[in-house]
């Protein structure tokens, strides 16, 4: 099953880093890991920029109800 | 940027517009930057209705810095590295100058309803008494919008002699009757709301939960603070996240920033300050006093410059322009600039930007 998390797709990324660093690993072996690390730390990216959508949205949302107004 | 906030007691009595006497009073000022020897690079800013001596800076423990920040400050609009700026709570307010929750003295009741009504006039009488407890007599500037430009306008035309150049944003000559009918809802929202007990509530008695009043009555404000197209660029027809379409109460955004601004001011500010400040608002008139409102502009010596904005629905850029008319047919160095902008009367407190340069040039 795939992970979902930031944390778990980053976790699976470590993983796949101490994987390759094993000096029996195959080379196509090793492409593959690659391959799937790289996905994960993708992955892992697009949740950290979709967290910084929402944030901005919601920090111009409070900035929006406190901008200063006056008679 | 030094900043200093201070309190001045004057123990002289007060001589109102209306004949009464405000004796003593105080008044809460803050300063920023340094007073030169000569004292000849001073620039008095004025509040709006609520706001306060706060205009610059901020301190660890806000939120927020002042109302005016992005135009006072080292190397802004108003330099700071060049000139000295006061700010004074005005008269009436309830940030620390003078006002209806005060001491009558010598009791040590506040005066609520007993408060004299005061006018702009008043409260730009009691700022001249604070600048010669400070030996200044002379000001390079006075600028201020809204109720800040009403005062401003009105050290013109009282004072002749104290300012080189008066700069005066979304004001008018004398207060219509859209705006006061706008402030009615105030008003009476805030005196039937019987909490507010005729004005004999308790001090503190609005911190924890404001008065409904004033918070309705505060709505009709912001209404009249923005305009059509700043509501729509602000709020759209968003629906607040987690509020149900179909709930009775479910909100829309615009309604969502009605509520959280008016509820929390409604435990910051006095009421009772409140229905003292409107009254002063509703009662300014550069006329009252002079045989005519070309007699009292005829008597300002300052440059003047006025800033309206297109989108100002509380008062309207001809109202500004009325004044810049008449004073260029009495021949009288002066200034009008109407902004373009969408946001509404808000807009001298928000668009910085598009009037910064103008206020720069003004005081280069």
């Amino acid at each position: 099953m795939k992970e979902e998390t930031f944390e778990a797709k980053l976790a699976h990324a470590n993983r796949v880093l101490e994987q390759l660093m094993d000096t029996e690993i195959t080379l196509e072996e090793s492409v593959k890991l690659y391959e799937a690390g790289l996905g994960s730390i993708k992955e892992a990216q697009q949740l950290i920029d979709e967290a910084k959508v929402k944030i901005t949205t919601i920090e111009q949302g409070e900035q929006r109800l406190q901008e200063p107004s006056d008679g | 940027m030094k900043i200093e906030t201070k309190v001045a007691h004057f123990s002289s009595p007060l001589y109102l517009e209306s004949g009464r006497i405000l004796e003593p009073y105080e008044i809460a000022y803050e300063t920023y930057g340094v007073l030169n020897e000569q004292k000849s690079n001073v620039i008095l800013v004025c509040h709006a209705l609520s706001g306060s001596h706060h205009a610059a800076g901020q301190y660890p423990d806000e939120r927020k810095p002042g109302w005016w920040d992005g135009l006072i400050g080292d190397g802004k609009a108003i330099d700071t590295t060049k000139y000295f700026v006061i700010c004074t709570n005005v008269i009436g307010s309830c940030f620390g100058s003078t006002g209806p929750m005060s001491d009558n003295y010598p009791s040590e009741e506040p005066y609520r309803l007993k408060f004299p009504v005061v006018t702009i006039k008043d409260m730009i009488r009691a700022q001249m008494q604070l600048l010669s407890s400070l030996g200044i007599y002379h000001l390079r500037a006075i600028v201020g919008g809204s109720m800040g430009g009403m005062q401003a306008l009105q050290f013109g035309v009282d004072y002749p002699n104290l300012a080189d150049d008066v700069i005066s944003l979304a004001a008018t000559y004398a207060t219509r009757p859209w705006t006061i009918a706008f402030n009615k809802v105030a008003m009476e929202a805030i005196r039937r709301d019987p909490r507010f007990e005729h004005g004999n509530y308790p001090r503190g008695a609005f911190e924890e939960e404001g008065l409904d009043g004033l918070a309705i009555g505060r709505i009709a404000g912001h209404i009249s603070y923005l305009a059509p197209d700043s509501m729509e660029t602000k709020f759209g027809r968003n629906y607040v996240n987690n509020d149900g379409l179909f709930e009775l109460f479910g909100r829309y955004e615009v309604e969502r920033y009605m509520e959280y601004n008016t509820n929390n001011f409604s435990r910051i500010f006095d009421p009772l300050s409140y229905l003292y400040i409107v009254k002063a608002i509703n009662t300014f008139n550069l006329a009252r006093g002079y045989d005519s409102l070309h007699e009292a502009i005829l008597r300002i010596k300052a440059r003047v410059h006025l800033i309206s904005f297109s989108s100002d629905y509380l008062f309207f850029p001809s109202e500004m322009a009325h004044i810049a008319k008449m004073m260029k047919r009495n021949g009288q160095e002066h200034s009008y600039l109407e902004v373009q902008s969408s946001y509404g009367h808000d807009a001298f407190l928000v668009e910085l930007e598009k009037f910064e340069a103008s206020i720069a040039k003004v005081l280069q």
